[in-house]
């Protein structure tokens, strides 16, 4: 059994005024405590870091491997954001989990995956555990699969009736986490990568919330596009994609928001601060790597305005 | 041997039409990943079907852009394995 949440939430005293409003608003039906942010993040750098990072790491990286890596290191950096609503109150998560939805094509299924402490891990080691989750997914091994089984057996009235209870308890309650499929609680992130080929362009992506609150934020990050830019005085082409972050507002505010995407945006616009060559970076590196980006355009801890990250999207 | 695969080079090659929608294009050298032929969830049925036809069992070090990129780098998987295969048995 495992306890997510730290014992003692954030004191009233201690939450803005705005988010309390809709901390303390009426529930269902009630005020819309939702916020969101489409921004665009360089593909050319995602694709040249995964491209390296292919050619010395022994199994494949992908979009979604670095995405959660980067989540983890922007989480690491906010932590303010790390944590969810219980009750009335706001509760602190132990750790940085991120979780990831995937999907296999035996199934109609979304299996949300979670990353335990990913903002300790190297992108090698997320790729591990994800190939391995997904490969016990696709061969049918994985062990939620018989719990997804024996919950499709219930009824229509028992499943409303547990979903009910569970939903009411994990609203007022910071549970402990008893069982394989509750443990996707044990995140406030949930990840998207549509990245994959055949993807529509995106243009807006509203993500809906899963009913047990525990996914403060959702992070999806859409498929590439090309774009003219101008840079060094010339029309250039570039790709990008579109990145969708939505946030509950019980927690924070847009300006945080803001501060949350920019650092989630510089760490894919620069992905090798998370990664040197081959070996797992430590806490450390990515602390001062991270740190020296921000260094050069702002003395802040989180660039707003940051010119490398702006120079590719001055558009013609 | 060359037979053999050939065998293996035809069935992947098969197997990536059918789930690819019939791409034209396909030769044993041509980069799955870069065409876009590859997701994650076709890479996993790529790797179920190369797991219960040839009687494998691939590990997540097994997923590598090395030997995913093209049908004649997986065919070359493929054979080192059963070889390996063949040899401890």
């Amino acid at each position: 059994m495992k306890w997510p949440l730290t014992s003692k939430p954030t004191a009233e005293h201690e939450i803005p005024l705005f988010n309390r409003l809709y901390l303390h608003a009426r529930g269902d039906g009630g005020p819309d405590p939702t916020i969101g942010w489409l921004t665009e993040v360089s593909w050319d750098s995602i694709s040249s870091f995964l491209t390296q990072q292919n050619s010395q790491l022994p199994l494949m990286v992908t979009p979604a491997h670095l995405l959660i890596r980067s989540v983890a290191e922007s989480l690491r950096r906010h932590p303010e954001l790390n944590r969810r609503v219980v009750g009335r109150k706001l509760r602190d998560f132990r750790a940085v989990n991120v979780c990831l939805a995937t999907r296999t094509n035996s199934d109609r299924e979304v299996h949300p995956v979670l990353i335990e402490r990913a903002d300790e891990l190297s992108i090698a080691d997320i790729a591990t555990r994800l190939w391995e989750k997904q490969l016990e997914l696709r061969r049918a091994s994985a062990k939620e699969l018989k719990d997804r089984k024996r919950m499709a057996r219930l009824p229509g009235w028992v499943f409303r009736r547990v979903m009910r209870t569970y939903d009411q308890l994990d609203r007022w309650f910071a549970l402990p986490i008893v069982s394989r499929l509750d443990r996707y609680r044990n995140s406030p992130v949930l990840v998207n990568d549509f990245t994959f080929a055949g993807a529509p362009l995106m243009r807006g992506y509203k993500p809906s919330r899963f009913p047990d609150q525990s996914k403060t934020i959702n992070v999806t990050l859409g498929p590439p596009e090309e774009k003219v830019v101008w840079q060094d005085n010339q029309a250039q082409p570039i790709k990008v994609a579109p990145l969708s972050v939505r946030i509950d507002h019980r927690i924070c505010d847009g300006f945080e928001l803001a501060k949350f995407v920019s650092t989630l945006s510089t760490v894919l616009n620069s992905p090798s601060v998370l990664s040197s060559t081959g070996e797992p970076p430590t806490a450390d590196e990515i602390e001062q790597q991270v740190g020296d980006v921000n260094d050069r355009s702002s003395d802040t801890t989180v660039p707003l305005n940051h010119d490398e990250d702006l120079s590719w999207r001055r558009t013609a | 041997m060359k037979e053999a695969n050939q065998e293996i080079e035809q069935e992947l090659a098969g197997f990536v039409q059918q789930a690819a929608n019939h791409f034209d294009a396909l030769t044993p050298e041509t980069d799955l990943l870069a065409a876009g032929l590859l997701d994650s969830m076709m890479l996993m049925d790529l790797v179920l079907f190369i797991e219960e036809r040839w009687g494998l069992k691939l590990s997540p070090y097994d997923i590598s852009t090395q030997n995913f990129s093209t049908i004649a780098r997986l065919q070359q998987l493929i054979e080192s394995r059963l070889l390996q295969t063949t040899n401890q048995s």
